[in-house]
């Protein structure tokens, strides 16, 4: 439940941001989905064991960060909420390479270096996706997609889902809000209503008639 | 199940990128043919509707847990499978560019993991064959769990495949494999469930959705020709991608007797990852350090580096210096970032305020 109110959130915090004006909200979003994209290509093509060549690459989004003025502390902890997926494959790591090696005179497991990697990795590839949104705003980057020759009936539809999205998503927290406060203690709904609960939820007869 | 963008390498996500373009593509020109205007609005409410309805949290009879649905396989039934994959796939951008969910690199693996098992595979071959004489309850119930098991079953193992091609974790084939297989079981039942409750219930409602749906595209109706572009794309993917790791790793798909022989990386030695890997070279600050092969770090002429750019030697020869000069080379790297960071925020701020 908490988890679509901080969805609601999450997409009205970061339009709000999009909405700022500064150089870099300024600057073409076709030149900075392809700046993002090309970015992401490069961080993925470092090997497995690669640790020092990445950190170079913090430089980016650092300077995304401050010539955009965007507020580091509630961007960093999104970051970190998508982080324990990722540590859950990486974890992993560690467990399968017990190879040692010497840094600094410390033996450390070959697979946690894997893993800070990863962690690096995933670490910079979610913060500069945060940060395209953030300086683009959704309807500037259906735009560019336009501009990629994206056709225009899957554009149209994505404006769409992302008009409707908060518009359900309200409905769906008020359903379930009142749904717990009737049905208090259940962890979810009940398997009788599973059906009649989400379908009654589509709000499709009222918004689309 | 989503992939991130930290797990493939670009190879894959360019690949599966390219596949989903393409049966995007053929997608958009077979819904242009039958479309209406109300379509398009329906796709997106549509949309909207699964992404509210992932966060709806079910409770699973007898466990005292509780589950959510991927929505995939309700997508193909309520629009189709055209529509159906259109709609998840921009359920998917939208997830990975507000959410983090996913990742553009990583987009296009998972709009096929979760749109395409689903709406060309599950939906059309297991769905419609078991409605085929006929919508009732019971069959859409059996009908949505089976497809909805399979379709997932196939989009888990693709999850293991990207993952393994890309090269980025340790984990061994089987055990990787025996790790994600019976989990999605479990998750596709549940998803199967609830997908069958909501058709049931949408059906009862609005019966003309679910049927027009399943008439619109009889198991007959779906093409030949579409089917066999899929296929051809999909053996061109398979194909491009297997060729791509088998020349890079003779042994085939032995991963683990890569690790046991001790060689450390896969070196691709041709295409798209030596052309990445060259612009990265010349692209990167502090080039060429992380762990080579000898070999390679031999081929290279030294280029020019940044202060802190003192790399580390191939795995064999660790040596403790350079190590620390590594690792103090990076913690530099980091603090001159946030020094950049910080000169930047306090030059805005002081024209701010002379300004104002």
């Amino acid at each position: 439940m908490s988890k679509m109110v901080s969805s609601i959130y999450s997409i009205r915090f970061l339009d709000d941001l999009a909405k700022k004006k500064t150089a870099i909200h300024n600057i073409h979003p076709f030149a900075k989905l392809l700046t993002t994209f090309i970015y992401l290509v490069m961080v993925a093509s470092f090997g497995r064991f690669e640790i020092s060549g990445l950190l170079p690459y913090v430089f980016y989004p650092v300077v995304i960060f401050a010539l955009a003025e965007l507020p580091a502390v509630p961007i960093l902890k999104r970051v970190l909420m998508v982080e324990p997926f990722i540590i859950g494959i990486g974890i992993m790591n560690p467990l399968f390479d017990n190879n040692t090696v010497m840094i600094g005179g410390i033996a450390i497991s070959r697979g946690w270096i894997t893993f800070l990697s990863i962690f690096i990795k995933s670490g910079l590839t979610v913060v500069v996706c945060i940060l395209l949104v953030a300086t683009t705003g959704m309807d500037k980057l259906a735009a560019a997609l336009r501009m990629l020759r994206v056709p225009k009936i899957f554009v149209l539809q994505l404006l769409m889902t992302y008009r409707y999205i908060s518009v359900l998503m309200e409905e769906v927290y008020r359903m379930q809000r009142a749904y717990s406060l009737r049905a208090p203690g259940h962890k979810g709904v009940h398997a009788r209503v599973w059906g009649s609960f989400a379908g009654q939820g589509n709000g499709f007869e009222r918004i689309y008639g | 199940m989503h992939m991130a963008d930290a797990l493939i390498s670009p190879a894959v996500g360019g690949t599966m990128l390219a596949a989903t373009a393409g049966v995007a593509a053929y997608s958009v020109r077979k819904i242009q043919d039958e479309m209406d205007e109300k379509k398009i609005p329906l796709m997106g409410v549509m949309g909207a509707f699964v992404f509210a309805a992932q966060m709806i949290n079910f409770a699973i009879p007898g466990t005292g847990s509780s589950g959510h649905i991927g929505g995939g396989m309700l997508l193909a039934i309520l629009l189709g499978p055209y529509a159906g994959f259109l709609t998840m796939a921009s359920i998917l951008l939208i997830q990975a560019l507000f959410f983090s969910d996913g990742g553009l690199l990583a987009f296009g693996c998972n709009v096929f993991n979760l749109g395409f098992y689903t709406c060309f595979i599950a939906y059309p071959y297991i769905y419609k064959w078991i409605i085929r004489k006929g919508i009732n309850s019971r069959r859409i119930f059996g009908a949505s769990i089976t497809s909805a098991v399979i379709g997932l079953q196939m989009g888990a193992f693709s999850v293991v495949l990207q993952t393994l091609l890309s090269g980025k974790t340790e984990l061994p084939f089987g055990t990787f494999v025996l790790l994600m297989q019976p989990i999605h079981l479990a998750i596709g039942i549940v998803e199967g469930l609830i997908t069958a409750a909501i058709v049931a219930f949408v059906w009862r409602a609005k019966p003309e959705i679910i049927e027009r749906t399943a008439a619109g595209e009889a198991i007959g109706n779906i093409s030949l020709k579409g089917v066999l572009t899929v296929l051809l794309i999909l053996t061109v993917v398979v194909g491009g991608v297997l060729s791509w790791f088998a020349s890079a790793d003779p042994d085939g798909l032995e991963w683990s007797i890569e690790k046991v022989a001790g060689t450390t990386e896969l070196e691709a030695p041709k295409g798209i990852h030596e052309i990445l890997s060259n612009i990265q070279d010349k692209i990167a600050f502090l080039p060429d350090y992380g762990f080579k092969s000898v070999e390679s770090e031999e081929a290279e002429e030294p280029s020019g580096e940044l202060p802190g750019g003192e790399g580390q030697e191939a795995w064999p020869a660790i040596d403790a210096g350079t190590s620390v000069s590594g690792i103090v080379g990076g913690a530099l790297t980091l603090a001159l970032a946030a020094i950049t960071g910080l000169t930047i925020s306090m030059m805005k701020r002081r024209a701010k305020s002379k300004t104002a």
